[in-house]
């Protein structure tokens, strides 16, 4: 196997515990903010060559949001490593009871194309906290952006324990045949089967954030304007290649035709009358990705938009209305800048529609009604919920990032990538002494001794009394 | 596969319907498990006693007590448990309202182990009603009597589509394998721990798998002999040693072997008395093959003290191994039977070496009056939990999370571990529709000003 040698270096790094002082930890962290900061510019460029991917939306998901969870853990690194002492129940009061974060060893993090920095960055930063290894693998589609990573990340980072792997699918596959402690999957559903089918063969646990097709509910009390922006802002940032984008809008028929006049208004707003010509609109990665996404606008009728350029993977933003479930838009998750409506008689159906469909990353609901908004997110199941606004939810580091069913399993940001990355180790350092105590459950067993077990170990429901 | 797949539509069916959700449910559900388990007590001693001839008194507190201890817990906490966790906010949502709700993953599989074969169905079952969902419940058909009791029993106090238990051997684990499930909670062996987890991976199915390994045992010379090893001797032949987290083999300096051997021989007979085969508190292998495997174990080996065997019975004797090889047979796989190997080493050095050779166990002993070397042991070896001087009792405190890593296991559960194993965690941020100004920033077009 090509990447044996690579992971048995990196094993021995582990084994020879550098990885662990906090330290050292903090050093790596540091690093990897100073490779931030010293490669801002060339993050910029190559995901603009990549997926014209403009410079505001790249500071903000490449840079800025990075910094944010380097921060938080270095702020709080010190903390999230201590022992985690839990309560004691009677007979080990005088015991010593915690939970302890283990490193899991040698972790691998596969990132996507679509945010590449970010994608791998805030995983590997959890990594490294948590005292692990790690190989990363970026996507070989953001080829520039991977390039970036390859040739400068070691110039950060300790080659000793941190390594990048390049290359597609052949290399990825025999990079999965090696046993790693951890796998943190960061793509589609049908590649997240396989990177855990390779997995279960180790009993490597893991990390998969997939993807779906995100609902975004619009009642009839609500600002259209608002909504307009805000639901616009998240389909069409990075061009629609956004895992937690909005990705298909359900409304009554009156509120699809008030968006509309205001979701034009808002594109205008925000790309002038020729998105082409603005610096903050991008571009679909790929030819393959392009192709895709072009005949997905065959569904519903064109309401806005809907030009595109082959040359330069240019699809317009484009609304489409009146899109039936079973048009091509419909059948799989987007990935693109459409935004298709789907007409809907009410709030239930709304509902019955979101949950005769696979569990998405994320789900939206828009309503000046806040009763309305609790509806939905009670009757029904999701990674994660935004009301009243797109993308929000996952910029805050205190709420746990993930998805549930083919939309992924595992979360992570903030603490929970550290927790992700942490084997949590139940401990119980008991007395020496006190031998007496242990009597109880030692044979021969006698009713007697059952009884004083009972009484000790049993936990009462409140309201009852205990004599001892 | 069309019975399975009707169960299983069931079960689904029942949880779309919402009733496993409203707490009262839940909490209606934990009291039937509980007035089954006190009603029942005597049928379910009586299977325990058929399958592993676990005396009556050793059933309870290993079995029972546990389970009982769970739906206390559980029927107590729940409602703070279930209760949404509101987060730290940052300035751009200091107005918004942000936090994790807690929600059933829908339609759990639980499939349980034959050693402790009641508390392992119950256990994970407890916490995944707790949660919220609908649970398939597979008792594992080895330990046959407890198995075909919780078949007839759990219909009789349970929602019997939300919580169908289903019997069978390994083709019709295989069959309900093939299902999609919203969790799976496994218990065994670590191979067919890989099976299930290949399967869970065709329907994306987060796992925690509960497998095991070989526990290792140090017992530093700086400890009291007496009470280490009489703590260790319960540890280790309870059960029959098929326990999970027994300790499975002592590392200890040379100097001490004989004390140590001294001291469990002095303990067993305190324990079962000088004819072990009589005493009503020793318990049998579960089956045949069993028998013949830890029997092999026992070729080439220098027997300190036991070694007798009786097939009719698969009895086994509390069995202790001097100057074992590290590539001997019994140093290769998981006892899980009354046989303990004695492999000595001449420091901490040598034992952190042997054990991080090997691969991370289900549970680590170390016993010594020296707290800096306990210290020492757990920081430089991993598993999935320790116990310092005593064994097993990590087990015990439902706020510890129960788990292996590596090759032991992933996931873990007990108390409130269990509640969250079965839960999605659901991020929730709710925004005001007003307030449209403060987002202007983040729109396009964008400018330095903006950044």
């Amino acid at each position: 196997n090509p990447y044996a040698g690579l992971v048995s270096h990196l094993r021995a790094s582990w084994l020879s515990g550098k990885t662990r002082p906090m330290e050292y930890r903090v050093a790596q962290l540091e690093a990897l903010g100073r490779f931030l900061d010293d490669k801002k510019q060339e993050i910029l460029e190559a995901t603009e060559l990549d997926m014209g991917k403009p410079s505001f939306e790249a500071f903000f998901s490449e840079i800025l949001l990075c910094k944010n969870e380097l921060n938080v853990t270095l702020n709080n690194l010190c903390h999230w490593m201590k022992d985690e002492h839990v309560d004691k129940n009677l007979v080990m009061q005088l015991d010593s009871a915690f939970i302890r974060k283990d490193p899991y060893g040698v972790v691998l993090i596969i990132a996507p194309w679509n945010y590449p920095i970010h994608l791998f960055l805030v995983p590997l930063i959890g990594a490294i906290a948590a005292g692990n290894c790690a190989i990363i693998k970026p996507s070989e589609i953001s080829k520039n952006t991977e390039r970036l990573i390859a040739q400068t990340l070691s110039c950060y980072l300790d080659t000793d324990c941190f390594a990048v792997v390049t290359g597609g699918v052949p290399e990825t596959t025999r990079l999965l045949e090696n046993k790693f402690d951890y796998i943190f999957f960061t793509g589609s559903p049908p590649v997240g089967r396989i990177v855990m089918m390779a997995a279960a063969k180790h009993l490597t646990p893991v990390t998969l954030e997939l993807g779906g097709k995100n609902p975004c509910y619009v009642s009839d009390t609500c600002d259209v304007t608002n909504v307009a922006r805000r639901v616009a802002w998240g389909r069409f940032f990075n061009a629609g290649q956004t895992c937690i984008a909005p990705d298909y809008l359900l409304c009554t028929i009156e509120m699809q035709e008030k968006l509309m006049p205001a979701l034009r208004e808002a594109i205008t707003e925000f790309f002038g009358p020729n998105p082409r010509e603005s610096p903050d609109f991008g571009r679909i990665v790929s030819d393959k990705q392009f192709q895709r996404v072009q005949r997905l606008l065959g569904s519903g009728r064109v309401a806005i938009g809907g030009q595109t350029d082959e040359a330069e993977r240019y699809i317009a933003p484009t609304v489409l209305a009146d899109v039936l479930p079973s048009d091509p838009a419909m059948q799989e998750e987007i990935f693109g800048p459409i935004l298709p409506i789907v007409v809907i008689a009410n709030m239930d159906e709304a509902i019955d529609f979101i949950n005769a469909r696979p569990r998405p990353l994320a789900l939206y609901a828009f309503s000046c009604d806040s009763k309305i908004v609790n509806q939905v997110l009670e009757r029904t199941s999701s990674g994660g919920f935004c009301g009243n606004d797109t993308l929000m939810h996952v910029t805050l580091t205190s709420l746990p990032f993930g998805g549930i069913g083919n939309s992924g399993l595992g979360k992570y940001h903030g603490k929970f990538t550290f927790d992700s990355f942490s084997h949590h180790r139940a401990c119980l350092h008991r007395n020496m002494g006190l031998e007496t105590l242990n009597t109880p459950r030692y044979p021969p067993y006698t009713q007697q001794k059952l009884g004083l077990l009972t009484t000790t170990f049993e936990v009462k429901r409140r309201g009852t009394c205990t004599l001892l | 596969m069309e019975r399975m797949q009707q169960i299983v539509g069931r079960a689904r069916a029942a949880f779309k319907s919402g009733r496993s959700r409203p707490l009262e449910f839940r909490i209606q559900q934990l009291k039937a498990l509980e007035r089954m388990v006190q009603e029942k007590e005597k049928e379910i001693l009586a299977a325990l006693k058929a399958d592993l001839h676990k005396c009556g008194h050793n059933a309870y507190s290993h079995e029972i007590l546990g389970v009982l201890g769970e739906l206390a817990l559980a029927m107590e906490k729940l409602p703070s448990w279930a209760a949404p966790q509101p987060v730290k906010k940052n300035l751009l949502t200091l107005r918004d309202e942000a936090y994790i709700s807690y929600e059933p993953l829908g339609v759990v599989l639980v499939i349980g182990a034959w050693n402790y074969p009641f508390v392992l169905v119950m256990q994970p079952l407890i916490g995944a009603i707790a949660a919220g969902n609908a649970v398939v419940v597979k008792p594992s058909e080895v330990s046959e009597n407890t198995a075909q009791l919780m078949a007839e029993l759990l219909p009789q106090y349970l929602d019997k589509e939300l919580y169908p238990v289903v019997t069978g051997g390994v083709p019709e684990t295989t069959e309900l394998l093939t299902q999609r499930f919203d969790h799976i909670l496994y218990t065994g062996n670590t191979a067919v721990g890989r099976i299930v987890m290949a399967a869970a991976a065709k329907h994306l199915t987060p796992v925690t798998l509960e497998l095991g390994g070989k526990s290792p045992c140090y017992i530093d010379k700086d400890c009291d002999l007496a009470v280490a090893c009489r703590r260790i001797t319960w540890g280790k032949y309870m059960n029959c040693g098929q326990t999970c987290i027994a300790p499975d083999y002592i590392l200890c300096d040379p100097s001490i072997q004989s004390k140590v051997v001294e001291n469990i021989k002095a303990t067993l007979k305190e324990f079962y008395g000088e004819d072990v085969k009589s005493s009503p508190d020793y318990e049998r292998i579960i089956n045949k093959r069993h028998f013949e495997r830890v029997k092999s174990l026992l070729q080439g080996q220098k027997i300190a003290h036991g070694g007798e065997t009786d097939e009719a019975s698969c009895f086994i004797a509390p069995t202790i191994l001097t100057d074992v090889s590290p590539e001997s047979k019994v140093m290769e796989e998981e006892i899980f039977g009354p046989v303990l190997p004695i492999v000595t080493v001449k420091s901490v050095e040598e034992a952190i070496e042997f054990i991080n050779l090997r691969e991370k166990p289900l549970a680590l002993y170390v016993f010594s009056n020296n707290k800096q070397l306990i210290k020492r042991v757990i920081s430089e070896t991993s598993s999935g939990g320790v116990t310092g001087n005593d064994v097993i009792m990590h087990f015990f405190l439902s706020t510890l999370p129960f788990g292996g890593v590596g090759q032991s296991g992933m996931g873990a559960y007990h108390g409130q571990h269990s509640f969250q194993t079965f839960s999605h965690r659901r991020s929730c941020l709710i925004k005001d529709l007003k307030m449209e100004s403060t987002n202007k920033m983040r729109y396009p077009p964008g400018s330095q000003k903006k950044v």
